[in-house]
């Protein structure tokens, strides 16, 4: 069993600190964006940790691990989604972030630089992909528009 | 260990390990080789320049056919969601349920693709989404939702669930739609339990296990409606 937590979207909500002290895999989820319940939200995990992290007052870098656990590893537990893991053998669903640390990818919660469902660059075959580091950056961004602009026109 | 990987991303620093620098070599999808200065080449190389590299985000509770529907509502529901204790939540629920009467495809699929669209940009590549299974959204939410499962196959992962937002007994019919939810394919059921009159209400949605395996070996069919399917509550 797992609990998930959306302390963002309402002052009624799971004791995350209790039930992790427990033993009990904790979560956070967005819950919603922008709908009746809660203005802001952009599907940014990364956000929703730092505004738990306010919430529920884990602060000690032991606790910004805990929260980074939350919307990665004990998050894929909760949905039953099997080896979520940067561990030889797992499938390698990984994000690249703008930081170098837990701590500093809270504090800005940015974008990551890449994010990678590897199966997206497969399923596009034919597409130039510019593999060097200097203009790798841009190339994935401009994949992921391009992407972007190719669902919304072709509903 | 191959000397050529589909993707290979140098100078990663991985969480738990901040003084060293390594190589992910990816192939097929999977991580085959986590080492310093791996001597491979790549079909597509990454550099991370020392920045962190970890699992993906995931986000197990997002309510993904509701999304960007604030603009057509009141500040009447937010006042009484908030509200001291979240007393008056089933208030907000009913003004939400106001919108599901505006309730077109359109429009939900423009959201619910900019919604998903987004989560690729911030590396969430797992969600459960949930859909409204009521008299008034009837199975539309979760048809939607189901589009967008396979729209996004591969880059994000959707886990279409059917939620019974108005309450699964209390209101009538709900049962048969919750069931034909669970049919067309949704890969999970959530209720919302103290929105039931009764505790009996509640515990009638749960079936024991025993049952459920003596059923499926009489009946001939799985435990629930397939094996994909799980219980949230």
């Amino acid at each position: 069993m797992a609990v998930v937590s959306d302390p963002h979207t309402g002052p009624l909500h799971a004791r995350v600190k209790e039930l992790w002290a427990e033993g009990v895999t904790v979560c956070l989820g967005q819950d919603d964006v922008s709908d009746a319940c809660y203005p802001f939200g952009r599907n940014n995990m990364l956000e929703v940790a730092f505004l738990a992290a306010h919430l529920l007052w884990m602060t000690t870098n032991r606790e910004l691990e805990t929260l980074y656990d939350m919307i990665t590893l004990n998050a894929a537990q909760a949905m039953n989604v099997k080896d979520h893991q940067l561990i030889v053998g797992a499938s390698a669903n990984l994000v690249v972030l703008n930081a170098p640390n837990v701590l500093e990818a809270l504090r800005e919660h940015t974008a990551p630089l890449m994010s990678s469902p590897v199966e997206f660059w497969l399923i596009a075959p034919g597409w130039s992909l510019s593999p060097k580091p200097e203009n790798g950056n841009s190339s994935w961004r401009w994949l992921i528009c391009f992407w972007i602009v190719k669902v919304f026109m072709d509903p | 260990m191959p000397n050529l990987f589909d993707i290979l991303i140098r100078r990663a620093r991985l969480r738990g390990n901040p003084e060293s620098l390594v190589d992910i070599g990816i192939v097929g999808g999977q991580i085959l080789s986590l080492e310093e200065n791996l001597a491979a080449d790549a079909g597509m190389l990454i550099d991370a320049q020392g920045n962190m590299v970890t699992g993906s985000f995931v986000n197990p509770h997002l309510h993904l056919r509701k999304v960007y529907t604030r603009e057509m509502m009141d500040d009447e529901a937010l006042t009484d969601y908030h509200a001291e204790g979240m007393g008056k939540a089933m208030t907000t629920i009913e003004l939400a349920g106001r919108i599901k009467e505006k309730y077109d495809e359109a429009w939900i699929m423009r959201n619910v693709r900019k919604a998903v669209a987004q989560a690729a940009i911030y590396g969430n590549t797992h969600i459960r989404a949930l859909a409204d299974v009521d008299g008034k959204a009837r199975l539309e939410g979760v048809k939607a939702l189901i589009r967008a499962r396979e729209e996004f196959k591969g880059i994000v992962e959707i886990q279409v669930c059917a939620f019974a937002q108005d309450g699964w007994v209390r209101e009538l019919g709900v049962d048969k739609l919750m069931r034909q939810a669970m049919e067309i394919g949704s890969d999970v059921v959530a209720g919302i339990p103290w929105i039931e009159y009764t505790e009996a209400d509640v515990r009638s949605r749960i079936t024991p296990a025993p049952w459920l395996c003596i059923r499926s070996l009489i009946f001939r069919r799985s435990p629930l409606c397939s094996s994909r399917q799980r219980w949230q509550l």
